[in-house]
C-alpha cells in the first residue's frame, strides 16, 4: 500500500473549485432514475447473478429437450400398443383374409392411436382445440418442461439480490445514500423484473426453437408463430418476473437469503403438496388461488376445460400475491433500523 | 453543521443515547471520544437516518438528512467499512452509490486516486486488507464532495502511514470550510486531530469544549512538596485554594497559580522543595472523566485512577525509593 496520498500536507480533495465544497451541488441529487441506474450496476456487477441466470438457461433447454423426446417416446409407445390392437384384432390373418384393404388396416390404427389419445386427453381435464391429439400437445409444452425447476432458481435469485444486501450489511451504506429507502426497493424490484422477465422470453423462444429438430423425429414439429406459442412465451417471462417480486418480497421482509428461498420454496412448492393432499370440499374453491396453482395456470399451453381461472385470470391472481409481498417488504423496510 | 437536540435512544428497557445535545460546527475538527459502547455510533446513525431516534432530533445543515435532495453531496459517512458486498470491486461500488446522485464517473477516480486505492480498486473488496477498506469507506464518504463529513473510528485498522493520512485529511477538510466529525475511543488520536471535543460516556455528554479548555481542567493544579505541610497550608488559608495531601510530604493545591503559592510559602518561610505546575494529558482527563461510565471495565487491571494523575510520573510507575 505505498501510495504518495500519506506525506502530503495537504491532501487535494479533489476539489479545485476555489467557490467551495458545493460545485456540482445544482447538478448532482438523487433521482428515481438515477437510483435505478445504480441498481442496475449493482445487479450486472455481482458475477453469482449471471452464473445463476446461466444455470437457470442451461436447465430450461436441458429439460425442455428432455421433455421433448419423452412426447416422441409417448407417440412410439401409443402407436405400438395401435399396432398390438391391430395384431390381435388380424389375430394372424391377412387383412384380405378379412375382406380388408391395407387402407382399412390403417384408419383402424389410426383410430385406436386416437382413441387413446383422447383418454389421455381426458384423464387430465383438457381441452384441446379441435384435432389436435395428446402427442401435439406434449410436444408443445415439452419447451416448458424445465418450468417448475427454473422458476425458484429466479425466486432464490430475486431473494439473494436484497438478502445479500442484509448478509454483507451493504443495506447500509445503499440506505444512507438513499435515506428515503423506498426508491431503492421499486429500482431493485423493476432491475429484477426486466432481468427476469427478458430471461423468461429468452429461455421460452430458445426452448421452443430447441425442440423443434427434436421434434421432427416424429413429425411432431409445431408452427411457433402461432398464437398459442407466443402466448406461452410472454406467459413464461411474466411468470418468471412476478416469481421475483415474490422472492424480492420475502427476501426483504426476512432481511435474510435462506430463509427467504425456504418460505418461497414453501409457497410454491410445499403448500401445493398439502393443499392437494388435503380433500376437504371447501377447499376446492381456494385451490386455484394459491400461488402455485395460478402460477402453473398462467403457463398451461391450454387450459382444463374445468378451469375456474383463464390465463389473464391467473395471471392476475400470482401478480397480486407478487405485490402485496413486495409491499409488505417496502413497508418493513421503511421502518426498520438497518 | 450537525445539530443534535435531546437526542435519546433506548433498546428495550436499555438507554443507548440519553437526552443528548450538541452541535458539530464547520471549519475545525470535531473530536467524538468515548469508550465503547457509550453511544458514539449510535449517536452517528440517528444522524444519517439508518435508526429512528425514541425522543429528540437532528439536523444536519439546517434539514433532517432524510429530507436532503443530495444526501451524499451535504454528509459523507463512514460507518462500517464492512458494509461492501465482497464481491464487488470498489469502482463497482463507487459507482454504484455515484449512480444515484449523478457523480459524475470522473469523480470515481478522484475519490480512487484521494484515497490512494489505486489499481486495487479493479479488485474484489473481499480481499482487502482492513485498512483498504477503511480506506473505501473514506473514498465512499467523500465521493459527494459533501459539505459535512462523518467519520466513525476512522483509524481503525490503518498502518502508521495511513493514519498520518486521515488527520491531514480531516485537518484540510476543516480548513476548507466543511464540518468534520470524528469518533475515537483513542485520546491520543484525539488529541492530535481534533480542535474541540465532546466526549461521550453511557450515552451522556460529559465534555463538550475547544480541546485546549479540557486539558486544561478548567483551574491550575500545582504538585507541593514541603517540610511542613500543616504550616503551608495555614499560609494558603484566605485563597481559595482546594488542597489535598499525597505521599508523606506531598500537597495537590487547585485553584491558585504556582506564584502565588510561593509567595505565600515565603511569607510564612515554609520550606518547599518541589512545586510543579501539572499540564494533565488529556489520557488523564478521558480517564478520570469516564471512570464511572465505562460499560466493561477489565477485571484484573488496576483501575485507571490508582494510583492518582497527579501523584507525579514516579509514583505512577510504582518506582519511588
Amino acid at each position: 500500500m505505498s501510495t504518495s496520498t500519506s506525506t502530503a500536507p495537504r491532501p487535494q480533495t479533489g476539489a479545485p473549485d476555489p467557490a467551495g465544497p458545493s460545485r456540482h451541488a445544482s447538478r448532482v441529487r438523487l433521482s428515481f432514475g438515477r437510483v435505478l441506474r445504480s441498481e442496475w450496476i449493482k445487479f450486472r456487477s455481482l458475477r453469482s447473478h449471471w452464473i445463476l441466470l446461466g444455470v437457470a438457461l442451461v436447465l430450461s433447454l436441458g429439460f425442455a429437450a428432455l421433455s421433448a423426446s419423452s412426447a416422441l417416446t409417448f407417440i412410439d409407445f401409443n402407436e405400438q400398443a395401435a399396432q398390438e390392437q391391430v395384431d390381435a384384432m388380424l389375430d394372424g390373418r391377412s387383412p384380405e383374409e378379412l375382406g380388408l384393404t391395407e387402407e382399412d388396416v390403417q384408419q383402424q390404427k389410426d383410430e385406436f392411436i386416437a382413441q387413446s389419445e383422447q383418454q389421455m386427453t381426458e384423464g387430465s381435464g383438457l381441452s384441446l382445440p379441435d384435432g389436435m391429439g395428446f402427442g401435439e400437445y406434449m410436444a408443445m409444452s415439452s419447451a416448458n418442461g424445465g418450468l417448475q425447476l427454473v422458476v425458484l432458481l429466479l425466486g432464490a435469485l430475486a431473494v439473494l439480490a436484497i438478502g445479500s444486501e442484509y448478509s454483507t450489511r451493504s443495506i447500509q451504506t445503499t440506505m444512507t445514500a438513499v435515506p428515503r429507502r423506498t426508491p431503492v426497493m421499486l429500482a431493485k424490484a423493476v432491475v429484477l423484473s426486466a432481468v427476469t422477465f427478458g430471461f423468461g422470453v429468452l429461455s421460452a423462444l430458445l426452448s421452443h426453437l430447441l425442440v423443434q429438430p427434436i421434434l421432427a423425429g416424429g413429425d411432431l414439429g409445431y408452427d411457433l408463430l402461432q398464437e398459442a406459442v407466443l402466448l406461452n412465451v410472454l406467459a413464461v417471462g411474466v411468470f418468471y418476473m412476478i416469481t421475483s417480486w415474490l422472492g424480492f418480497g420475502l427476501g426483504a421482509l426476512l432481511k435474510s437469503t435462506t430463509w427467504g428461498i425456504v418460505v418461497l420454496v414453501v409457497l410454491l412448492m410445499v403448500l401445493e403438496i398439502v393443499l392437494f393432499a388435503l380433500s376437504f370440499e371447501w377447499l376446492d374453491d381456494v385451490k386455484p388461488y394459491s400461488p402455485a396453482a395460478a402460477g402453473g395456470q398462467l403457463t398451461a399451453m391450454y387450459q382444463p376445460s374445468g378451469a375456474v381461472l383463464n390465463h389473464v385470470e391467473s395471471g392476475l391472481v400470482y401478480g397480486a400475491w407478487g405485490l402485496v409481498l413486495v409491499a409488505a417488504g417496502v413497508l418493513v423496510t421503511r421502518r426498520r433500523a438497518l | 453543521m450537525i445539530e443534535i437536540e435531546n437526542l435519546t435512544k433506548t433498546y428495550g428497557g436499555k438507554t443507548a443515547v440519553d437526552d443528548v445535545s450538541f452541535t458539530v460546527r464547520p471549519g475545525r475538527v470535531t473530536g467524538f471520544l468515548g469508550p465503547n459502547g457509550a453511544g458514539k455510533s449510535t449517536t452517528m446513525r440517528l444522524v444519517v437516518g439508518l435508526e429512528s431516534a425514541t425522543r429528540g432530533h437532528t439536523r444536519v445543515n439546517g434539514r433532517p438528512y432524510v429530507q436532503h435532495r443530495a444526501p451524499l453531496a451535504e454528509v459523507g459517512v463512514l460507518l462500517d467499512a464492512k458494509a461492501v458486498h465482497p464481491r464487488r470491486t470498489a469502482r463497482a461500488h463507487l459507482s454504484a452509490l455515484a449512480a444515484t446522485h449523478g457523480i459524475p464517473r470522473s469523480r470515481v477516480q478522484e475519490v480512487v486516486d484521494l484515497t490512494g486505492l489505486g489499481a486495487a480498486a479493479d479488485k474484489r473488496v473481499g480481499g482487502y486488507s482492513l485498512g483498504m477498506g477503511q480506506r473505501l469507506g473514506i473514498a465512499a464518504a467523500l465521493l459527494g464532495d459533501p459539505h459535512t463529513v462523518i467519520l466513525d473510528e476512522p483509524v481503525n485498522g490503518l498502518d502508521p502511514e495511513g493514519v498520518v493520512w486521515v488527520r491531514h485529511l480531516a485537518k484540510y477538510l476543516a480548513s476548507e470550510g466543511r464540518t468534520v466529525f470524528l469518533s475515537s475511543h483513542l485520546m491520543s488520536e484525539m488529541a492530535q486531530t481534533a480542535d474541540h471535543l465532546v466526549v461521550i460516556g453511557r450515552g451522556r455528554i460529559l465534555a463538550d469544549a475547544p480541546i485546549q479548555q479540557i486539558l486544561a481542567g478548567g483551574r491550575t493544579r500545582t504538585r507541593v512538596r514541603t517540610t511542613d505541610r500543616a504550616a503551608l497550608r495555614r499560609a494558603l488559608q484566605g485563597t481559595d485554594a482546594g488542597i489535598t495531601e499525597f505521599d508523606d510530604d506531598g500537597l495537590l493545591v487547585t485553584g491558585p497559580e504556582p506564584r502565588r503559592i510561593a509567595e505565600a510559602a515565603l511569607s510564612d518561610s515554609v520550606l518547599v522543595h518541589e512545586l510543579t505546575p501539572l499540564t494533565e494529558s488529556l489520557e488523564d482527563v478521558y480517564m478520570a472523566m469516564t471512570q464511572n461510565e465505562v460499560e466493561y471495565r477489565s477485571g484484573g487491571a488496576p483501575a485507571p485512577t490508582d494510583p492518582a494523575p497527579w501523584a507525579g510520573a514516579d509514583a505512577r510507575t510504582g518506582d519511588r525509593a
